[in-house]
Order: C-alpha cells, then structure tokens, then sequence
C-alpha cells in the first residue's frame, strides 16, 4: 500500500505525472533536453497530442495510482494547434480540482501549466514551482489523515 | 531534359520552393551556402531568432526537406557556374568540406565533449562560446544535425615553428590533461621532445596572439610538461609502430654526426623505412645537446631519454668514428651507403681576432662545456670573463659561477636587449652572480708569463639603425679600460669544422660551410645533404631539428627515385589573424615556471628550471586563444566510434543537370551578379523566389508552380497526352510511405524485444544501461532486452531487423531519442530522430511487428545528468511505460483516401485565373466558375494581364463556366461535391481540391462566384469568413494558400486586390498546392485519427459538437438510430473527441484510455 499522504510531512523526492501536450510544450521540454537544462527525476512525462485529450477519468487515475502531483503541460489556450483544445483543458481542470477537493486530496497537486513555444525557461520554471510547491506542503492535519491507495 | 530541378538558397522559401516540387513528384537539389537549412529568410546566424515561436513551428518543414526522398540537399555549398539554355542547364556546384560526414555522423555530440578548443564568444554578440566541432547551429535541432568544425587555417605558433608542430594541437591536449596523445602530437613532428621543452629558442612563443594581450603562451614549458610526464607505454607503442615498418635490409644511408640535425634525419628515414648508420667523432652521440649545454639546463638523463628513443628504433651510432682521415666521403659511397647526410654541426669557435688570443687561459666556450660534458680536466682561474652574450657565453658563465670562481664576467659589444640568450636565462645568470657589462668591445688580452692576467675593453655606442634596421656598434675613443682576469672564455659564435672534407672544396663556399640548395637541402653532389649548423650556421636547434626533417624527407625520395622538390616550398604559410577588437579575452596570468632556488644552485649542476605541475600546466595551456580555431589534435577521430570525422576533407565539386532552377532573391553570391536584374533573371528558366514583407510562403510556392508548369510543357512531347509526360517525370514516391504501415494482425502471444541506446556514450554515461538492460531480461513478455550504440544508424537497424526475426518479436520498443512511432514530424522532432524511426518503421508491415519508441535521451539522461541513479531508475519506468502503451496498441493499419484528380477554381480574377492557367497547363482536369462573361477590369493593366491569362487557359481546352455560381459544397475530404448554377442550370461536379479566389468580394475586382448564400459545410466556411483570412498565414502546419481541410485552397486576398504580382502569385501559389494533391492522388490519414467503436456510441452528438474540424458527424447507421462517423480525411487526429464520449465509444490509435492508463501505470508502481 503506498501511502500518498506518509511522503507528505517527510523529505521526499515527489513522483510527479506529466501530461504534455504533443507542440508547444512538448516542444520546450524538447528543448529544455537539448540545452541539457535539469530538472528532477521524479517527473515523468506522458505525450499526447493535445490536452484536450484529457478528461478527468485520467487525470483522476494518475492520482490513484499514487502520483503526488499532476502537471497539466500545455499551450496558451490561443495558440492550441488544434484551435480549442487549450479551452477544454482548463474545463477539465476546473472540473478534476473540485473532484480533488472532494477526495480530500489538496488541489495544488494538480496544475495547468500552459508555455508559449520557444520558451522552456519559462516551463521548467514552473515546473520547479510546482515540484517544490509539492515536496514541501503546508502541514494540514485533516489532510494527513487522508489517504490513497494504489492497487500494486 | 533531366526532368530535375535546383534550389538554390536552402533558407525556408526556399525550403518551401523544393517541398512543393518534391511533394508533386519532381527531383530537386537543395542548395544552401550555410551548413545548415535555415529557418529565417535572411540567415542572420542569430541564435536568439531561432527561438522564436514562428521559426519553431517551421522547423519541421527544414525536417522534411532533409528527409524527403525527392530532396538532395547540399549544405555549405554555392553554385560556381551555370551553363546551357532554359530546359538544359548544367551547374557546377562547390561543396565546402565540414569536416564530418553527413551520412555518417549520428550528432551524438561525443566529439563535443573530447574537443578541447573552446571558441571564443564574439564580445557585444549573443551566440554563445562553443567548441570547434559542434552542430551548425546552436540550441536548437538543425537540419542536417550533422556536426562540423570550425577550420580558420594555421595558427601564427605552427606557422613560426621551423620544424612545424602543430603547436595548437599540443597546447589544446594539454588543457585537457591528454599528456600522451599531446607527446605524441609532438613527436610526430620532431624527435628530441624532453631537449626541445628546455632549450628551444621557441619562435612560436614570439609569435603567440596572446602576448599581444598580456604574455604569450609558455609554450616551451609545456611542451616540456608533456615529455617528462607522459607515460611511458606511450612512448614504447610509438617505438614498436616504427620498428615494425623499417625495413630489415643493409642500411643505405650514412649520416655524419649525431647531434639534433642527423639523428632527427635518421628517426624520421626509419619512420619513412630507411636503415641508417650514424658516424659520431665525439664518443658520444646528441652533438651540441650533450656536448654544448651545461647539465643545469638540460640534465644527460634527459637528453640521454631522448637519444635513447631514437635509438631505439633500429638505428646505429658509430660513436668515436671521425669521418675524415681513415674513412672518407668516397668510402662511405663504396661500401655501399646510397646517400650521404652531413650534419657536422659546427664546433669550431670564431676567432676574435685580437692580440692575446694565444695565452695560456683563454679557451674557447665550446671546448669549455665539452671538456665538461666529457668529464676532463679543467682548469678555471678565480676571476673569469667570457666574451660574448649569446647562449654558449651564458651557459659557460653560469658553468664558470657554479666552480666557486669569485668573479664571473659577461661582456658583450651589445646592449642588454640585443643578446641572442633568453632574457630568463639572463636573469637567472644574474641570479646566480654572474655580472654583466654591455656595450663593450675586447681590444687585446693582456698576458704575464705566457698566462692570461686581463684583458682591455674599449666602450662602444650604438649606431644609427642600417636598411635592414640592424644598429651597428661604433667604438667611444678614450674608453679603454683593463679587466683583471685570470680565465677568458670567448664565446663568439660557432662554425662548422670542415676538416673531414680532406681540403676538398667542392661542397663548400670558402671553406666555411657546405652549401645546399634551400628547399631539398641538396649539395652540388648527387646524393649528398647536409644539414644543421654544418650547411647554415648559427640557427637554434629547432632549425637544425627542422632541416634533419627536411633532409630525411628529400633522401627519401633520392632514394626512392621521386622528384625531391615536389609540393614542398619554401614560402612561408600566412598565419591566421585573430582580430583582438572584436573579441573579450579575460587577462590571465601567465604560469610562472618554478626554478630552483637561487640557494641551492651554486656549487652543484642541478637542473634550474623545475617545470610544470599538472595544474599549472593545464592553467597555461587554458590561456591558448585557438587562434584557428579547430587545432586539429584529432581528439574528435579518436572520440568518434563511426568514423565520421574527415579532418582531410577538400572542397567538392558536384555536377548538376536541371531542366529549372529557382534562387533565393537575397542570396549573396557573386554569381548573380550576372545573373540577377533587379527582381527578374537574365536567363529565362531561372526563377527568383522573392520574399514578401510579412514573411508569408506563397512567393515560394509560386516559383515552384511556375516550374511544375515550366518542366511538363519541355516534357510535353506528345502535346495530346500531356499527363502521361508529367507522369514520367514525376517519380512516384508514394510507394515508400505507404510501406509504412502499421502492423494489420493482432499476434496471440505477444513477444516483446527491448533495445536500448546508447548514443555514443551521452545516454550511457547517466543512465547504466547494462543495468535497464538487464532489469528487463526475461521480464514478463519479454524475450530480448539488447544495448545497441547508435540506433540511427544502418547497421544498428540491420541488428534490430535481425533480431526481431530471429526471435519471433512482436513488438519492439526502442529506447534511444525518438519518441513516437508516427509518421508526423512536429517541431519537437530532430533528423536522427526521423532517420531512426523512418529505418525502424519501413519494415513494420513486411515484418508485422509493432514498433515503440522511448525517448530517454532528452526526456531523461540529459536532463537528469547529476542523478545518475534516479535518471536510470527512471530509463525503467520511460520504458516500462512504452512496452504498456505497445502491448495495448490496437492493431490498425496505416490508411490513405484515394481523391478525384480533378479542381474546380471558384472566382475569376487574376488569382483565380492563375491558378486554374497554372494547373491546367499541368494536364490536370480543371474548372474554372466565375460571376460574369468574360474578364472586365476597370484598370488597364489588370485588365491586360487577366485577358492574356484568359486567351491561355482557353487554349488549353479548360472548361469556363461563365455566369455561374456556386451553390453549396458537399460530400468528403478528397471527393467533394459541388453544386454550381450556371444561367439558372444546375451542374454538379465531384472534385478533389476546390480554390477559392477571394479577390472576387472587393469591389475593384467585380467577378466573383462566391456569393453570400453559397453553402458551404462550416469547416470551409469558418476559413472563408474571417475578414483577415487568416489561412493565408502560416496557419494549418504553415502551408501557404491553405486551409485546415484537404483540398480546400485560398488565393486572393490582402495585398493581391490592387497589386497584380502579389494577385498572380497568389494564385499561383494555390495552384502548387492543388498539384501536389493532383499529383499524389490520395490525402493520408492522420495516424492518431478517432474510431468509434459503433456498438458502444448511443448517438447523443457531444463528438460532433467538441469537434473543431467537422470532422466527426452523427448518421444514420441504421433506419433512426443515429451513431457517430469520423470523416478520416478531416480528422486531425487531436484526440479531443475521445475525452470526451461519455460512452467510451471513440477511441484514439496510439493514445487509448488503455494506453494512457497503462503507461501511468508502468510509471508510477
């Protein structure tokens, strides 16, 4: 049984989910690889070809299985490559934050991050916000009592 | 008649102009000065431009172009000439050398991390500093990716060394601690490097860039560090590479004496296979650097190491073996030595020529350090003074110093900054006690008794300076003093001893010395040398060294039979410049050598100078400015396991025959400066790609429809069956692609293979691969988990091939820098990475095995470089989670839509005239629909150009539909059907690509069949509507003149309403676009393109609204149940749909709920 909430209050490297959009973020993640910029191990990507393509069955999913955080990597909503993916994206985030709230787990675990192309400075900025916003989390008691179980 | 055609300028219009002739199916070779594809239209080499958003989204275009079938791409080439007639051209293209090979280097940036020279960063300029080798361009994925080295020719340190080392070289190894391969640099062009890094007079320190920011490069001293601390295997495999090529016959070259000159004569005739025998009159062998120097400058097991590495070599020194009374020249030809090499050396002091010289005390300074060096008996008086300032008279002095004389004098008829000897040399002289008179000049050496008491020195001043700026010394009147002295060692220059010759005079000038022609050290007689002091005395030993070099090179030949001059010359090379002012160069100390203690010297010969340690020579050698650059220290051939690195590579001429050729207007070559004429070419045939203010693409297009139609009508033999013409010319590479199909059959028991790439070593040295590897051995599925080097490559794809038959997979995921198996290239995509995945996924069907790619390169081991451990743990997760995403892949295969070669043009103004003039010149079945009867234009020359177009297209037969409107649009992606009404007529046509001329809305132009009550289906309509037509953009994957749906082309907008060029081109420009369609005959479907599965769809229409392409629609798939259908032709394959069917009836190839939540799974338990 992993716990989520046990790695909370300890000094833990955070196992972090990555949904990427396949154009602008992906490619800042390309390019941070490329100018080898680091960041940490704990994050682990997975490419799709838009955003849009997320609903809340598997951002939910990401959470069950034990992630301690979800990035949402995508573009500015006005520069989606398929013209409105960004907007269906930010619904789902809407829509996955309250599900989250309901579960008892903290809504800052889940992010949207959205980078204009050619700017993975400003990514992997974020990025690191975000990771540290989840290594080191405002100890909550009634949180603490909550937990996750993945099914390994 | 080669049916090809050439592009010239590879900057993204022309990029554009050959995508769209090799889309239609026509050769083309891609020309670019730079090494590179450029994205921006002017080439500025800015790094910053590349980042920005517009260029990124073009770079998949540069991808395609590099990868295209049809595209031959020639980068850092220019055209240097052109001949013939349009339809005929012959061009001679020049290939600059980038020193690596392009079809070899897999960019996996190792030479990078080896190459040594790191250049400069151009002060006030944003590029940053990078190494010699690298990629053409910086930060970014270039296309070719291919690395390249920055040559700038010779640097001014080799360019002053007589004996030619490549001084850069050595310096750059060092700085990276490589002492061997620096020594081995070293001694590739001179033996004696221990000697050398002591007494070397170092010419090249004098000509170093840096001293003329602060102090040159100790140059010297750390060729000094690298003799004495290479290792010594080095040094052995060096001896043993030798031995093994010197011939084992009777030696036929004798060389007379051993000192730098001869046995560096005799190392390098063995290097070249010559036995040789060395006569040496001394009893022991190194001339001058055994005999002439004191051992407190260079210790005899020094220069004893040297000798013996020479030795070493097979090569026989007869020491105490004078050439001369009992063995003569003619001798030495008898029995049977086929060339002679004299290099004496010259041991015969200059005599001073004054009273006195005869006393008993004065001797001579070479027979001073010789009696030394021989261990003879010496007398030396209390009070000594040696005449002369040059290295000998030092080196006697601070002899003289260490025998606890009381006083030892230096005098020289010279100032201070005149003598020959190093200034350190003086210092530490006068470290030593040794005191100094300068300007002084010896009259007569006073005796008593037969024995040296003092001599008497008369002062002297400096002259004017003379034509060659040499100042001569003038004697003062009346300043003559004595000097008590009781020992005068006169140290005033050497010259050869020529006693051997027996009087013969024949190879001498005045008996002084031999006399040889310059370049191939020949004397008058055939098949003798000479060389060092003996032929041109007084050079430093580097010059000796260089001429045994030279001497050896032309003996080869003598005895070889070759011309002994042939590209030898004795012009000096130009070194390169390095301009100071446009670089920052930080002032850093130059590394003081440590000496011994001024202490601890008197009374013993301990070696003074104590040389370099490790850090402070790798301090020093980090001071080199690379003034060329690349210093060819070869660390890229040794790091490069394939072999690509050409550091030989010359200039290459390509021979092209094209019936077209298209040039980039702002391309700076000479060559159209003939050619060009403002905006037009001289030559018809030759078309000038302009680039439009915005930077938008049609221009490009346009000149690529202007030669589609240019090639079918010099093809058109047979004017009856002009299509069958065109489609001879235009090979059918559609082939190739449609290979690439995904696998069709589902296997029953999945067998899965893992390989895992190494990339030269730049994923291996974070990630331990050995371990991944083994982590998944045996593993579940898993029958086959293999490390492989560079998966891009030809044979590594072989490997895999191989393997996977031989194992029965069924799936292999290939973890290297790819990360899809798709056919799209977005612009986070590289070349290697479509050179990998296009190698891997040609066989995917003939084998039916499914590939899957991880990318763990830029997604893991270069991101994650200090955490090694975590990155590798998470190399296992990257790849777990692609063998899931494999594993639950459906099976699908790869889908085109076959369309109706046939285009219907809507609006008859110039663009649309234009384009249907353009595509029906091709032979491709064409419509024109329009407003009004005939062409009206209120402007007269709009009016001209539009009738002249008209008279055009009529006479190639294309059907005019005058008077007609369309009435709605209808159908699927690549079979529309459309509704035209023609003086109340209705007409129907089905249609595979439809062009709309908006020029036909404004009020100059009057004709226009779009009307407002026109139906279209609302994905044409929203490209149609917007007031800015924003399609003609860059929108829709940057395609000029199109839209998001297949087929759908746009031209007269913006600037084409009042200005006739920009009207034709754009119509032009569509009309490229529709020929590509025409020509490939089929739309492919996006990969990732939605299924439904229709047993789960209940109807309720959520696709059809989320939908941002029209794509997906309810029908009715039985009487009055309603299911989804996808039109995979407008599909774009985003994905949006799937997420949300509350059903879980659509489904997305490749990113499958399973999919996704089988990759999440594999990463986060």
């Amino acid at each position: 049984m992993t716990k989520l909430d046990e790695y909370i209050t300890t000094d833990f490297e955070p196992r972090i989910v990555g949904f990427v959009c396949n154009w602008s973020a992906y490619s800042g993640v390309e390019m941070a690889g490329i100018n080898k910029m680091e960041y940490p191990a704990g994050i682990n990507l997975i490419r799709l070809m838009c955003l849009g393509r997320l609903n809340i069955g598997l951002i939910l999913k990401a959470f069950e299985l034990g992630a301690d955080g979800v990035m949402l990597l995508g573009c500015p909503p006005d520069d989606c490559h398929y013209e409105c993916g960004g907007a269906k994206a930010q619904e789902v985030l809407a829509q996955a934050k309250g599900v989250l709230n309901l579960l008892g787990i903290d809504q800052n675990r889940l992010a949207l991050i959205e980078v204009p192309l050619g700017r993975e400075d400003l990514l992997l900025r974020q990025v690191s916000t975000f990771v540290k916003r989840i290594g080191k989390p405002k100890p909550n008691s009634r949180r603490r009592k909550a937990k996750v179980a993945s099914p390994v | 008649m080669s049916g090809e055609a050439l592009v010239i300028g590879g900057d993204i219009h022309g990029v554009q102009t050959a995508l769209d002739l090799a889309d239609s199916g026509i050769k083309v070779t891609l020309v670019e000065p730079s090494p590179a594809l450029q994205v921006n239209g002017v080439n500025p080499g800015k790094s910053w431009w590349h980042n920005q958003p517009e260029s990124l989204r073009l770079i998949p275009k540069l991808l395609k172009a590099s990868s295209h079938p049809n595209i031959k791409v020639l980068t850092s080439a220019s055209v240097s000439r052109i001949k013939g007639n349009r339809g005929d051209y012959r061009v001679n293209v020049v290939q600059q050398p980038r020193y690596v090979n392009v079809d070899t280097c897999t960019s996996c940036a190792r030479c990078e991390r080896e190459c040594p020279v790191n250049v400069i960063p151009l002060s006030g300029k944003t590029a940053d500093g990078h190494k010699a080798i690298h990629r053409p361009d910086f930060g970014i994925k270039s296309a070719p990716s291919t690395y390249m080295i920055d040559k700038r020719g010779i640097p001014p340190c080799t360019a002053a060394c007589p004996a030619g080392i490549n001084v850069q070289g050595y310096v750059a190894l060092i700085s990276k601690g490589k002492i061997d391969e620096a020594l081995d640099m070293i001694t590739d062009a001179v033996a004696f490097p221990r000697v050398l890094g002591r007494i070397c007079t170092h010419p090249c320190e004098d000509a170093c860039t840096r001293s003329q920011v602060d102090k040159a490069v100790s140059i010297c001293a750390l060729k000094r560090y690298a003799a004495d601390n290479s290792s010594p295997r080095a040094s052995l495999k060096r001896t043993h590479e030798t031995n093994n090529h010197v011939e084992s016959t009777h030696p036929r070259v004798a060389i007379i004496g051993a000192g730098p000159a001869g046995l560096t004569a005799a190392r390098d005739l063995a290097r070249m296979g010559h036995r040789s025998t060395v006569f040496e009159a001394l009893p022991a062998p190194g001339g001058m650097i055994t005999f002439g120097m004191p051992r407190f400058r260079l210790p005899r097991e020094v220069r004893q190491a040297d000798i013996n590495d020479i030795v070493r070599l097979g090569i026989e020194i007869r020491t105490s073996t004078p050439i001369g009374k009992d063995l003569t020249i003619p001798e030495l030809q008898q029995q049977g030595y086929e060339a002679i090499l004299i290099a004496v050396g010259a041991h015969r002091n200059q005599r001073l020529g004054i009273p006195g010289e005869g006393l008993e005390g004065v001797i001579n300074s070479i027979a001073f350090l010789q009696a030394f060096n021989l261990k003879q008996p010496v007398t030396v008086g209390k009070k000594v003074v040696v005449i002369g300032g040059g290295y000998t008279g030092i080196d006697s002095a601070r002899t003289a110093v260490r025998l606890h004389c009381e006083r030892v004098l230096v005098v020289d008829r010279y100032s201070k900054g005149m003598l020959t000897a190093n200034p350190d040399e003086i210092t530490e002289a006068e470290e030593e006690g040794v005191e100094f008179d300068y300007l002084v000049a010896p009259i007569r050496i006073v005796g008593q008794y037969g024995r040296v008491a003092g001599i008497e020195f008369r002062r002297m001043r400096l002259g004017r300076p003379d034509y060659y700026g040499r100042r001569h010394t003038i004697p003062i009147e009346g300043t003559e003093f004595l000097v008590e002295a009781d020992t005068v060692v006169v140290a005033t220059g050497q010259r050869p001893g020529l006693a051997f010759l027996m009087g013969d005079t024949t190879l001498t000038e005045g008996g002084k010395h031999i006399v040889v022609d310059p370049l191939t050290l020949a004397t008058k007689i055939p098949g003798i040398f000479a060389a060092g002091d003996a032929a041109r005395p007084g050079a430093p030993m580097i010059n000796a060294i260089a001429e045994g070099r030279q001497a050896a090179i032309s003996i080869d030949r003598y005895l070889r039979g070759d011309d002994p001059a042939a590209n030898r010359s004795l012009d000096k090379v130009k070194p390169v410049e390095v301009n100071l002012d446009e670089v920052y160069i930080p002032p850093t100390e130059r590394q003081p050598l440590p000496c011994l203690k001024y202490e601890f010297r008197i009374g013993n010969f301990e070696e003074v100078e104590l040389g370099y340690n490790a850090g402070t020579a790798i301090k020093e050698a980090e001071r080199c400015l690379n003034c060329a650059t690349c210093s060819e220290c070869m660390e890229c051939e040794r790091a490069c396991e394939l072999g690509a690195v050409e550091h030989n590579m010359t200039p290459t001429q390509v021979q092209l025959e094209v019936d077209a050729i298209a040039v980039r207007e702002n391309l700076d070559t000479q060559l159209w400066e003939s050619e060009v004429i403002g905006s037009s070419t001289r030559r018809s045939g030759i078309y000038l790609i302009p680039s439009s203010p915005d930077g938008e693409l049609y221009p490009a297009s346009a000149v690529a429809s202007r030669i589609m139609v240019d090639l079918t009508k010099r093809h058109a033999v047979d004017k009856e069956k002009p299509r069958v013409v065109r489609e001879a010319i235009r090979t059918d590479f559609v082939e190739a692609g449609e290979a690439r199909s995904q696998r069709a059959v589902s296997p029953e028991e999945p067998r899965a293979g893992i390989f895992v790439c190494d990339c030269g070593g730049s994923i291996g040295e974070v990630i331990d691969l050995p371990n991944v590897v083994a982590y998944y051995q045996g593993k579940g599925n898993i029958v086959l988990s293999r490390q492989v080097e560079y998966a891009c490559t030809d044979e590594a794809d072989n490997e895999i091939f191989d393997l996977a038959r031989e194992h029965g997979l069924t799936h292999v995921v290939l973890a290297a820098c790819s990360c899809c198996n798709l056919d799209q290239i977005c612009f986070s995509c590289s070349d290697r990475r479509v050179k990998c995945k296009s190698n891997l996924l040609s066989t995917q069907l003939r084998d039916n095995i499914y590939y899957e790619f991880v990318n763990i390169r830029e997604h893991c081991a270069w991101v994650h470089g200090h955490q090694s451990e975590a990155a590798t743990a998470k190399a296992k997760k990257l790849i777990g989670a692609g063998l899931a995403r494999a594993l639950e892949s459906q099976p699908s295969s790869r889908k085109s839509i076959n369309i109706e070669r046939s285009t219907l043009v809507v609006g008859g103004g110039l663009s649309g005239l234009r384009a249907a003039a353009d595509l029906a010149s091709q032979g491709f079945q064409t419509t024109l629909i329009r407003k009004y009867g005939s062409y009206g234009e209120p402007e007269k020359e709009f009016e001209s150009a539009g009738n002249k177009l008209e008279k055009e297209l009529l006479s190639q037969g294309t059907t005019v539909l005058s008077n007609a409107e369309l009435l709605n649009i209808a159908g699927q992606a690549g079979r529309y059907r459309a509704s035209v009404s023609q003086n109340g007529q209705l007409r129907q046509f089905t249609i595979g690509a439809i062009i709309f001329d908006l020029s036909g809305g404004t009020n100059n132009h009057p004709d226009s069949s779009l009307t407002k009550n026109t139906e279209l289906p609302p994905f044409i309509f929203k490209t149609i509507d917007d007031g800015n037509h924003p399609l003609l953009k860059w929108e829709s994957g940057m395609e000029p003149a199109s839209s998001q749906p297949p087929g759908v082309f746009l031209c007269g907008t913006g600037q084409a309403a009042d200005n006739i060029t920009e009207a034709l081109m754009q119509g032009a420009a569509a009309a490229s676009k529709a020929a590509v369609l025409m020509s490939r005959g089929t739309i492919e479907v996006a990969q990732t393109c939605a299924s439904v599965d229709q047993s789960r769809c209940r109807g309720c229409g959520t696709c059809e609204t989320v939908c941002g392409f029209g794509a997906i629609a309810l029908t009715e798939r039985i009487p009055a149940i309603m299911c989804a259908q996808v039109d995979e032709g407008l599909c774009q394959g985003c994905g949006l749909c799937v997420a949300h069917c509350p059903s879980g009836a659509l489904s997305q190839n490749g990113y499958s709920d399973r999919q996704i939540s089988a990759s999440l799974k594999a990463i986060l338990t």
